[in-house]
Protein backbone atom coordinates (compact mmCIF):
# COMPACT_ATOMS: atom_id res chain seq x y z
CA UNK A 1 0.00 0.00 0.00
CA UNK A 2 2.61 2.56 0.86
CA UNK A 3 5.17 1.57 -2.22
CA UNK A 4 1.56 2.35 -3.95
CA UNK A 5 0.83 5.31 -2.90
CA UNK A 6 4.45 6.20 -3.09
CA UNK A 7 4.69 6.26 -7.02
CA UNK A 8 1.08 6.92 -7.15
CA UNK A 9 0.59 8.42 -10.69
CA UNK A 10 -0.83 12.20 -10.69
CA UNK A 11 -3.66 11.72 -12.91
CA UNK A 12 -5.41 9.10 -10.27
CA UNK A 13 -5.43 12.23 -7.80
CA UNK A 14 -6.85 14.11 -10.68
CA UNK A 15 -9.43 11.23 -10.74
CA UNK A 16 -10.30 11.44 -7.37
CA UNK A 17 -10.49 15.62 -7.01
CA UNK A 18 -12.51 15.51 -10.68
CA UNK A 19 -15.23 13.08 -8.85
CA UNK A 20 -15.40 14.97 -5.34
CA UNK A 21 -16.08 17.67 -7.65
CA UNK A 22 -18.76 16.45 -9.64
CA UNK A 23 -20.80 13.87 -7.18
CA UNK A 24 -21.79 16.76 -5.26
CA UNK A 25 -23.22 18.62 -7.68
CA UNK A 26 -25.30 15.50 -8.69
CA UNK A 27 -26.04 14.17 -5.53
CA UNK A 28 -25.93 17.31 -3.35
CA UNK A 29 -26.09 17.33 0.33
CA UNK A 30 -27.60 19.78 3.10
CA UNK A 31 -24.47 21.40 5.45
CA UNK A 32 -25.37 24.32 7.39
CA UNK A 33 -23.63 27.79 6.52
CA UNK A 34 -22.87 29.46 9.89
CA UNK A 35 -22.48 33.49 8.75
CA UNK A 36 -19.32 34.87 10.23
CA UNK A 37 -18.44 37.80 11.87
CA UNK A 38 -17.38 39.65 8.56
CA UNK A 39 -19.92 39.08 6.69
CA UNK A 40 -22.66 39.85 8.87
CA UNK A 41 -20.39 43.19 9.33
CA UNK A 42 -20.94 43.89 5.75
CA UNK A 43 -25.16 42.99 5.87
CA UNK A 44 -25.90 45.38 8.77
CA UNK A 45 -23.67 48.04 6.79
CA UNK A 46 -25.64 47.57 3.94
CA UNK A 47 -28.79 47.17 5.80
CA UNK A 48 -28.47 49.95 7.81
CA UNK A 49 -28.36 52.68 4.11
CA UNK A 50 -31.09 54.89 3.94
CA UNK A 51 -33.44 55.44 1.27
CA UNK A 52 -31.87 57.34 -1.80
CA UNK A 53 -28.30 56.12 -1.32
CA UNK A 54 -25.92 56.01 -4.23
CA UNK A 55 -23.41 53.16 -3.58
CA UNK A 56 -20.41 52.58 -5.75
CA UNK A 57 -20.24 48.96 -7.22
CA UNK A 58 -17.04 48.08 -8.62
CA UNK A 59 -16.80 44.99 -10.41
CA UNK A 60 -13.12 44.46 -10.23
CA UNK A 61 -12.47 40.93 -11.34
CA UNK A 62 -12.35 38.81 -15.00
CA UNK A 63 -13.92 35.11 -15.83
CA UNK A 64 -11.25 33.60 -13.74
CA UNK A 65 -12.46 34.43 -10.36
CA UNK A 66 -15.76 34.69 -11.66
CA UNK A 67 -17.14 31.75 -9.63
CA UNK A 68 -16.57 33.23 -6.39
CA UNK A 69 -17.02 36.92 -6.65
CA UNK A 70 -20.00 36.66 -8.64
CA UNK A 71 -22.28 35.41 -6.43
CA UNK A 72 -20.59 37.85 -3.89
CA UNK A 73 -21.73 40.71 -6.22
CA UNK A 74 -25.31 39.54 -6.90
CA UNK A 75 -26.08 38.82 -3.34
CA UNK A 76 -25.05 42.49 -2.44
CA UNK A 77 -27.22 43.22 -5.14
CA UNK A 78 -30.38 41.40 -4.13
CA UNK A 79 -29.59 43.13 -0.52
CA UNK A 80 -29.89 46.65 -1.92
CA UNK A 81 -33.14 46.20 -3.82
CA UNK A 82 -34.87 43.78 -2.47
CA UNK A 83 -38.61 44.78 -0.96
CA UNK A 84 -37.67 47.29 -3.63
CA UNK A 85 -35.49 49.50 -1.56
CA UNK A 86 -34.48 52.79 -2.80
CA UNK A 87 -31.07 52.46 -3.29
CA UNK A 88 -29.19 54.08 -6.44
CA UNK A 89 -26.17 51.90 -7.66
CA UNK A 90 -23.51 53.14 -9.99
CA UNK A 91 -21.24 50.39 -11.24
CA UNK A 92 -17.69 50.44 -12.49
CA UNK A 93 -14.60 48.21 -13.26
CA UNK A 94 -11.03 48.49 -12.56
CA UNK A 95 -10.54 45.33 -14.50
CA UNK A 96 -11.63 45.28 -17.96
CA UNK A 97 -13.39 42.05 -17.88
CA UNK A 98 -15.38 43.47 -15.16
CA UNK A 99 -17.90 45.86 -17.29
CA UNK A 100 -19.42 43.05 -18.87
CA UNK A 101 -19.33 40.99 -15.99
CA UNK A 102 -21.01 43.51 -13.94
CA UNK A 103 -23.64 43.96 -17.04
CA UNK A 104 -24.01 40.32 -16.48
CA UNK A 105 -24.94 40.46 -12.53
CA UNK A 106 -27.00 43.68 -12.86
CA UNK A 107 -29.50 41.18 -15.40
CA UNK A 108 -29.21 38.59 -13.29
CA UNK A 109 -30.10 40.05 -10.14
CA UNK A 110 -33.03 41.95 -11.66
CA UNK A 111 -34.40 38.79 -13.69
CA UNK A 112 -34.41 37.12 -10.23
CA UNK A 113 -36.32 40.40 -8.43
CA UNK A 114 -38.89 40.81 -11.03
CA UNK A 115 -41.11 37.77 -9.56
CA UNK A 116 -40.41 39.09 -6.45
CA UNK A 117 -42.22 43.01 -7.82
CA UNK A 118 -39.03 44.61 -7.69
CA UNK A 119 -38.25 47.10 -10.88
CA UNK A 120 -35.87 49.31 -11.40
CA UNK A 121 -34.70 51.47 -14.36
CA UNK A 122 -31.40 51.74 -16.31
CA UNK A 123 -29.74 55.33 -15.86
CA UNK A 124 -32.30 56.15 -12.84
CA UNK A 125 -31.53 53.46 -10.95
CA UNK A 126 -28.27 52.19 -11.70
CA UNK A 127 -25.41 52.44 -14.47
CA UNK A 128 -22.67 50.76 -15.44
CA UNK A 129 -19.98 52.97 -16.43
CA UNK A 130 -17.24 50.14 -17.49
CA UNK A 131 -13.97 49.98 -17.42
CA UNK A 132 -11.25 52.62 -16.20
CA UNK A 133 -7.89 51.77 -16.90
CA UNK A 134 -4.97 52.93 -14.30
CA UNK A 135 -6.06 51.20 -10.86
CA UNK A 136 -5.51 53.44 -8.18
CA UNK A 137 -5.31 56.91 -10.20
CA UNK A 138 -8.36 55.96 -12.07
CA UNK A 139 -10.07 56.52 -8.55
CA UNK A 140 -8.16 59.71 -7.89
CA UNK A 141 -9.48 60.74 -11.16
CA UNK A 142 -13.41 60.17 -9.91
CA UNK A 143 -11.68 62.18 -6.69
CA UNK A 144 -10.29 65.09 -9.14
CA UNK A 145 -12.18 68.25 -10.04
CA UNK A 146 -14.39 66.41 -13.02
CA UNK A 147 -15.54 63.56 -10.70
CA UNK A 148 -17.40 60.84 -12.45
CA UNK A 149 -18.27 62.55 -15.66
CA UNK A 150 -14.57 63.34 -15.73
CA UNK A 151 -13.31 60.03 -15.29
CA UNK A 152 -16.00 58.43 -17.19
CA UNK A 153 -17.40 60.22 -20.20
CA UNK A 154 -19.70 57.44 -21.44
CA UNK A 155 -20.70 54.73 -20.08
CA UNK A 156 -20.71 50.91 -20.73
CA UNK A 157 -23.11 50.95 -23.57
CA UNK A 158 -21.50 54.66 -25.28
CA UNK A 159 -23.99 56.77 -23.79
CA UNK A 160 -22.59 60.39 -22.50
CA UNK A 161 -22.87 60.71 -18.91
CA UNK A 162 -24.42 63.31 -19.14
CA UNK A 163 -27.38 62.59 -20.54
CA UNK A 164 -27.61 59.86 -17.86
CA UNK A 165 -30.17 60.90 -14.97
CA UNK A 166 -28.14 59.11 -11.98
CA UNK A 167 -24.94 60.14 -12.67
CA UNK A 168 -26.17 64.08 -12.16
CA UNK A 169 -27.01 63.25 -8.32
CA UNK A 170 -23.79 60.90 -8.75
CA UNK A 171 -21.15 63.21 -9.39
CA UNK A 172 -18.18 63.06 -6.58
CA UNK A 173 -16.78 61.03 -3.80
CA UNK A 174 -19.25 62.74 -1.75
CA UNK A 175 -22.12 61.89 -3.17
CA UNK A 176 -21.97 58.15 -2.24
CA UNK A 177 -23.00 56.58 0.95
CA UNK A 178 -20.78 53.39 0.37
CA UNK A 179 -18.56 51.58 -1.85
CA UNK A 180 -18.91 47.84 -2.22
CA UNK A 181 -15.86 46.19 -4.17
CA UNK A 182 -15.73 42.85 -5.79
CA UNK A 183 -12.09 42.59 -5.95
CA UNK A 184 -10.03 39.20 -7.50
CA UNK A 185 -6.63 41.02 -7.26
CA UNK A 186 -4.49 44.25 -8.07
CA UNK A 187 -6.66 46.82 -8.68
CA UNK A 188 -8.85 46.47 -6.16
CA UNK A 189 -10.27 46.83 -3.03
CA UNK A 190 -7.08 47.88 -1.71
CA UNK A 191 -6.99 50.67 -3.98
CA UNK A 192 -10.42 51.59 -3.00
CA UNK A 193 -9.43 51.99 1.06
CA UNK A 194 -6.65 53.92 0.00
CA UNK A 195 -8.54 56.89 -1.65
CA UNK A 196 -12.53 56.00 -0.72
CA UNK A 197 -11.73 55.41 2.75
CA UNK A 198 -8.50 56.98 3.42
CA UNK A 199 -9.03 60.29 1.65
CA UNK A 200 -12.24 60.38 1.05
CA UNK A 201 -14.20 58.83 4.34
CA UNK A 202 -15.99 56.33 2.75
CA UNK A 203 -17.25 53.25 3.67
CA UNK A 204 -15.54 50.01 2.09
CA UNK A 205 -16.74 46.89 2.30
CA UNK A 206 -16.99 43.95 -0.30
CA UNK A 207 -15.86 40.47 -1.68
CA UNK A 208 -12.75 39.07 -2.14
CA UNK A 209 -11.36 35.64 -3.15
CA UNK A 210 -10.75 33.15 -0.38
CA UNK A 211 -7.04 33.11 -1.71
CA UNK A 212 -6.86 36.89 -0.99
CA UNK A 213 -8.98 37.25 2.27
CA UNK A 214 -6.29 36.71 5.10
CA UNK A 215 -4.92 40.15 3.72
CA UNK A 216 -7.63 41.86 4.49
CA UNK A 217 -7.49 41.46 8.48
CA UNK A 218 -5.60 44.39 8.93
CA UNK A 219 -7.86 46.58 7.15
CA UNK A 220 -11.10 44.89 8.78
CA UNK A 221 -9.00 44.90 12.27
CA UNK A 222 -8.12 48.69 11.41
CA UNK A 223 -12.14 49.60 10.34
CA UNK A 224 -11.46 50.88 6.57
CA UNK A 225 -13.27 48.25 5.73
CA UNK A 226 -16.66 47.42 7.30
CA UNK A 227 -17.15 44.95 6.33
CA UNK A 228 -16.36 41.55 3.87
CA UNK A 229 -17.39 38.60 1.87
CA UNK A 230 -14.23 35.74 1.91
CA UNK A 231 -14.63 33.52 -1.06
CA UNK A 232 -16.97 31.67 -1.93
CA UNK A 233 -17.81 30.71 1.83
CA UNK A 234 -18.31 34.68 2.55
CA UNK A 235 -21.21 34.72 -0.56
CA UNK A 236 -22.60 31.62 0.78
CA UNK A 237 -22.98 33.04 4.26
CA UNK A 238 -24.20 36.21 2.70
CA UNK A 239 -27.20 34.06 1.07
CA UNK A 240 -27.89 32.55 4.22
CA UNK A 241 -28.66 36.14 5.91
CA UNK A 242 -30.63 36.91 3.10
CA UNK A 243 -32.51 33.84 3.14
CA UNK A 244 -31.95 32.87 -0.57
CA UNK A 245 -30.82 29.24 -1.99
CA UNK A 246 -27.94 30.46 -4.53
CA UNK A 247 -24.59 29.38 -6.39
CA UNK A 248 -22.40 30.48 -3.68
CA UNK A 249 -24.59 27.84 -1.43
CA UNK A 250 -24.75 25.13 -3.94
CA UNK A 251 -21.14 25.80 -4.78
CA UNK A 252 -20.30 24.88 -0.78
CA UNK A 253 -21.39 21.42 -1.04
CA UNK A 254 -18.41 20.84 -3.90
CA UNK A 255 -16.15 23.01 -2.14
CA UNK A 256 -16.65 20.96 1.00
CA UNK A 257 -16.30 17.56 -0.52
CA UNK A 258 -12.80 18.93 -2.39
CA UNK A 259 -11.49 20.39 0.83
CA UNK A 260 -12.30 17.29 2.79
CA UNK A 261 -10.44 14.93 -0.17
CA UNK A 262 -7.22 17.65 -0.15
CA UNK A 263 -7.06 16.71 3.62
CA UNK A 264 -7.16 13.41 3.33
CA UNK A 265 -4.64 13.38 0.48
CA UNK A 266 -2.35 15.27 2.69
CA UNK A 267 -2.57 12.76 5.39
CA UNK A 268 -2.15 9.81 3.15
CA UNK A 269 1.54 11.64 1.97
CA UNK A 270 2.13 12.28 5.75
CA UNK A 271 1.37 8.66 5.72
CA UNK A 272 3.50 7.41 3.34
CA UNK A 273 6.42 10.22 4.35
CA UNK A 274 6.50 9.06 7.70
CA UNK A 275 6.70 5.30 7.27
CA UNK A 276 9.47 5.61 4.21
CA UNK A 277 11.33 7.38 7.06
CA UNK A 278 11.13 4.79 9.61
CA UNK A 279 12.48 2.17 6.98
CA UNK A 280 15.04 4.10 6.40
CA UNK A 281 16.26 4.58 9.73
CA UNK A 282 15.83 0.56 10.12
CA UNK B 1 22.40 65.51 -20.13
CA UNK B 2 21.07 62.13 -20.50
CA UNK B 3 20.76 61.20 -17.70
CA UNK B 4 20.27 64.82 -15.50
CA UNK B 5 16.98 65.77 -17.26
CA UNK B 6 15.03 62.58 -16.69
CA UNK B 7 16.30 62.61 -12.57
CA UNK B 8 15.16 66.60 -12.52
CA UNK B 9 12.12 65.42 -13.88
CA UNK B 10 11.46 62.78 -11.71
CA UNK B 11 12.39 64.75 -8.58
CA UNK B 12 10.20 67.25 -9.14
CA UNK B 13 7.27 65.70 -9.94
CA UNK B 14 7.85 63.36 -7.18
CA UNK B 15 8.05 66.12 -4.74
CA UNK B 16 5.14 68.15 -6.43
CA UNK B 17 3.02 64.96 -5.71
CA UNK B 18 4.20 64.78 -2.30
CA UNK B 19 3.19 67.45 -1.67
CA UNK B 20 -0.21 68.31 -3.54
CA UNK B 21 -0.91 65.60 -1.24
CA UNK B 22 -1.17 68.13 1.53
CA UNK B 23 -2.63 71.09 -0.20
CA UNK B 24 -5.83 71.53 -1.68
CA UNK B 25 -4.20 74.80 -3.93
CA UNK B 26 -2.62 72.61 -6.17
CA UNK B 27 -5.56 70.52 -7.46
CA UNK B 28 -5.99 71.23 -10.80
CA UNK B 29 -2.45 70.71 -11.64
CA UNK B 30 -2.84 67.48 -9.68
CA UNK B 31 -5.61 66.67 -12.13
CA UNK B 32 -4.12 66.84 -14.82
CA UNK B 33 -1.09 64.61 -14.22
CA UNK B 34 -3.75 62.20 -13.45
CA UNK B 35 -4.90 62.05 -16.64
CA UNK B 36 -1.46 62.03 -18.26
CA UNK B 37 -0.84 58.23 -16.26
CA UNK B 38 -4.35 57.30 -17.47
CA UNK B 39 -3.23 57.78 -21.22
CA UNK B 40 0.11 56.83 -20.62
CA UNK B 41 -1.31 53.43 -18.89
CA UNK B 42 -3.45 53.04 -22.19
CA UNK B 43 -0.51 53.29 -24.43
CA UNK B 44 1.25 50.62 -22.25
CA UNK B 45 -1.75 48.27 -23.84
CA UNK B 46 -0.76 49.67 -27.42
CA UNK B 47 3.09 48.67 -26.44
CA UNK B 48 1.78 44.63 -25.62
CA UNK B 49 -0.07 44.65 -28.61
CA UNK B 50 2.90 45.54 -30.27
CA UNK B 51 5.14 43.13 -28.73
CA UNK B 52 2.43 40.24 -28.98
CA UNK B 53 2.01 40.86 -32.95
CA UNK B 54 5.98 40.76 -32.96
CA UNK B 55 7.18 37.94 -30.93
CA UNK B 56 3.46 35.83 -32.57
CA UNK B 57 4.44 36.85 -36.12
CA UNK B 58 8.27 35.98 -36.33
CA UNK B 59 7.32 32.57 -34.63
CA UNK B 60 4.78 32.68 -38.20
CA UNK B 61 7.53 33.70 -40.14
CA UNK B 62 9.96 31.32 -39.34
CA UNK B 63 8.03 28.52 -39.01
CA UNK B 64 9.13 27.66 -35.53
CA UNK B 65 7.91 24.12 -33.26
CA UNK B 66 4.19 24.64 -32.34
CA UNK B 67 3.83 28.23 -34.84
CA UNK B 68 0.55 27.11 -35.11
CA UNK B 69 -0.61 27.78 -31.74
CA UNK B 70 1.12 31.40 -32.60
CA UNK B 71 -1.38 31.58 -34.97
CA UNK B 72 -4.07 30.31 -33.90
CA UNK B 73 -3.54 33.56 -30.91
CA UNK B 74 -2.94 36.07 -33.24
CA UNK B 75 -6.15 35.38 -35.78
CA UNK B 76 -8.18 35.22 -32.33
CA UNK B 77 -6.49 38.49 -31.16
CA UNK B 78 -7.06 40.31 -34.50
CA UNK B 79 -10.36 38.62 -34.91
CA UNK B 80 -11.53 40.04 -31.51
CA UNK B 81 -9.80 43.67 -31.85
CA UNK B 82 -11.59 43.78 -35.64
CA UNK B 83 -14.86 42.64 -34.06
CA UNK B 84 -14.31 45.37 -30.61
CA UNK B 85 -13.19 48.47 -32.78
CA UNK B 86 -15.96 48.68 -36.05
CA UNK B 87 -19.12 46.93 -34.10
CA UNK B 88 -18.43 48.09 -30.85
CA UNK B 89 -18.38 46.18 -27.73
CA UNK B 90 -22.08 46.42 -26.80
CA UNK B 91 -24.80 43.24 -25.51
CA UNK B 92 -25.85 42.47 -29.14
CA UNK B 93 -22.40 42.76 -30.95
CA UNK B 94 -20.11 39.86 -31.61
CA UNK B 95 -17.38 41.14 -29.76
CA UNK B 96 -19.49 40.45 -26.65
CA UNK B 97 -20.49 37.01 -28.03
CA UNK B 98 -16.97 35.75 -28.21
CA UNK B 99 -16.41 37.45 -24.49
CA UNK B 100 -19.45 35.81 -22.85
CA UNK B 101 -19.24 32.34 -24.90
CA UNK B 102 -15.59 32.22 -25.81
CA UNK B 103 -13.41 34.01 -23.73
CA UNK B 104 -15.24 33.20 -20.07
CA UNK B 105 -15.40 29.84 -20.47
CA UNK B 106 -12.07 29.24 -21.50
CA UNK B 107 -10.52 31.88 -19.10
CA UNK B 108 -12.48 29.71 -16.21
CA UNK B 109 -11.56 26.46 -17.02
CA UNK B 110 -7.96 27.40 -17.60
CA UNK B 111 -8.31 28.75 -13.67
CA UNK B 112 -10.32 25.85 -12.82
CA UNK B 113 -7.50 23.23 -13.56
CA UNK B 114 -5.62 24.97 -10.60
CA UNK B 115 -7.34 23.14 -8.21
CA UNK B 116 -5.87 19.77 -9.98
CA UNK B 117 -2.36 20.60 -10.13
CA UNK B 118 -3.02 22.32 -6.33
CA UNK B 119 -4.02 18.94 -5.11
CA UNK B 120 -1.05 17.17 -7.03
CA UNK B 121 1.23 19.28 -5.83
CA UNK B 122 -0.04 19.64 -2.23
CA UNK B 123 -0.12 15.38 -1.96
CA UNK B 124 3.63 15.53 -3.17
CA UNK B 125 5.15 18.71 -1.09
CA UNK B 126 2.89 19.16 1.89
CA UNK B 127 5.06 17.15 4.21
CA UNK B 128 5.12 17.28 8.38
CA UNK B 129 9.44 17.62 7.95
CA UNK B 130 9.96 20.20 10.85
CA UNK B 131 8.29 21.80 13.58
CA UNK B 132 6.92 24.60 11.33
CA UNK B 133 6.14 22.86 8.51
CA UNK B 134 3.79 20.71 11.20
CA UNK B 135 2.61 24.07 12.61
CA UNK B 136 1.39 25.49 9.02
CA UNK B 137 -0.16 21.87 8.34
CA UNK B 138 -2.11 22.30 11.27
CA UNK B 139 -3.51 25.45 11.13
CA UNK B 140 -4.01 24.69 7.00
CA UNK B 141 -6.29 21.77 7.94
CA UNK B 142 -8.54 23.78 10.77
CA UNK B 143 -8.61 26.65 8.10
CA UNK B 144 -9.43 24.38 4.99
CA UNK B 145 -11.74 22.20 7.32
CA UNK B 146 -12.95 24.99 9.08
CA UNK B 147 -13.77 27.22 5.97
CA UNK B 148 -16.58 24.73 4.94
CA UNK B 149 -19.48 23.51 6.17
CA UNK B 150 -18.94 19.85 6.31
CA UNK B 151 -15.97 21.10 8.90
CA UNK B 152 -18.75 22.40 11.29
CA UNK B 153 -20.75 19.41 11.40
CA UNK B 154 -17.32 17.32 11.87
CA UNK B 155 -16.73 20.26 15.15
CA UNK B 156 -20.11 19.89 15.89
CA UNK B 157 -20.52 16.17 15.91
CA UNK B 158 -17.24 16.14 18.57
CA UNK B 159 -18.86 18.35 20.70
CA UNK B 160 -15.92 20.92 20.69
CA UNK B 161 -18.27 23.85 19.80
CA UNK B 162 -19.73 24.17 23.12
CA UNK B 163 -15.76 24.85 24.01
CA UNK B 164 -15.43 27.37 21.17
CA UNK B 165 -17.31 27.88 17.62
CA UNK B 166 -15.42 26.73 15.27
CA UNK B 167 -16.29 30.38 13.02
CA UNK B 168 -15.08 31.82 16.50
CA UNK B 169 -11.98 29.55 16.23
CA UNK B 170 -11.12 30.62 12.65
CA UNK B 171 -12.45 34.69 12.70
CA UNK B 172 -11.29 35.72 16.26
CA UNK B 173 -8.29 33.72 16.80
CA UNK B 174 -6.61 32.37 13.94
CA UNK B 175 -7.34 35.12 11.31
CA UNK B 176 -8.16 37.94 13.40
CA UNK B 177 -4.75 37.42 16.16
CA UNK B 178 -2.41 35.48 14.33
CA UNK B 179 -2.99 36.37 10.81
CA UNK B 180 -3.46 40.09 11.18
CA UNK B 181 -0.46 40.26 13.75
CA UNK B 182 1.45 38.56 10.23
CA UNK B 183 -0.22 40.86 7.76
CA UNK B 184 0.16 43.83 9.45
CA UNK B 185 4.00 43.21 9.72
CA UNK B 186 4.69 41.82 6.30
CA UNK B 187 2.41 45.30 5.66
CA UNK B 188 4.59 47.80 7.51
CA UNK B 189 7.86 46.45 6.17
CA UNK B 190 6.44 46.23 2.62
CA UNK B 191 5.52 50.09 3.28
CA UNK B 192 8.49 50.84 4.63
CA UNK B 193 10.47 49.52 1.60
CA UNK B 194 8.52 51.39 -0.60
CA UNK B 195 8.96 54.32 0.65
CA UNK B 196 12.87 53.76 0.96
CA UNK B 197 12.81 52.99 -2.67
CA UNK B 198 10.84 55.93 -3.35
CA UNK B 199 13.04 58.63 -1.79
CA UNK B 200 16.66 56.72 -3.58
CA UNK B 201 14.38 57.49 -7.05
CA UNK B 202 13.32 60.81 -6.17
CA UNK B 203 16.97 62.26 -4.79
CA UNK B 204 18.59 59.57 -7.91
CA UNK B 205 20.37 57.45 -5.78
CA UNK B 206 18.34 54.27 -7.54
CA UNK B 207 18.44 54.60 -11.34
CA UNK B 208 17.78 51.43 -12.78
CA UNK B 209 14.66 52.62 -14.26
CA UNK B 210 16.69 54.66 -16.65
CA UNK B 211 17.79 51.70 -18.58
CA UNK B 212 21.69 51.10 -19.06
CA UNK B 213 23.78 50.41 -15.33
Amino acid sequence: MIEFLKRLDRRWIFLVILLSAVLPMIFPLKLPTVPGTDTNSMYRELQALPPGSIVLMSFDYGPSTKVELEPAATAALTHLWRGNRDIKVVGMALWPDGGPLGRTAFKKVLADLEKEGVKKTYGVDYVNLGYKAGGVVALRTIGNTGGFPGAFPKDLEGTPVSEIPLMKQARKYRDLAMIVTLSGGDPGIKHHIQVGASQYGLKVSGGVTAVSAPEMSPYLNSGQLVGLMGGLRGAAEYEVLLNINGEALKGMNVQSSVHMMMVILIILSNVVYFADRRNARR
Amino acid sequence: MRREVPLIITFCVGMFMICAYYSPITEQYVDRLNEWFTIVTVFAYILGIGSLIIVNGGKIAKTAPGWGYNAVLLLSFLLTLGFGVFQGIKEDTTFYWIFQYVYNPLSATMFALLAFFIASAAFRAFKAKSPEATLLLLMAFVVMIGRVPIGELMWDSVHLNALMPMNELIDKWIMGAFNTAGQRAILLGASIGVISVSLKILLGVERSYLGGD
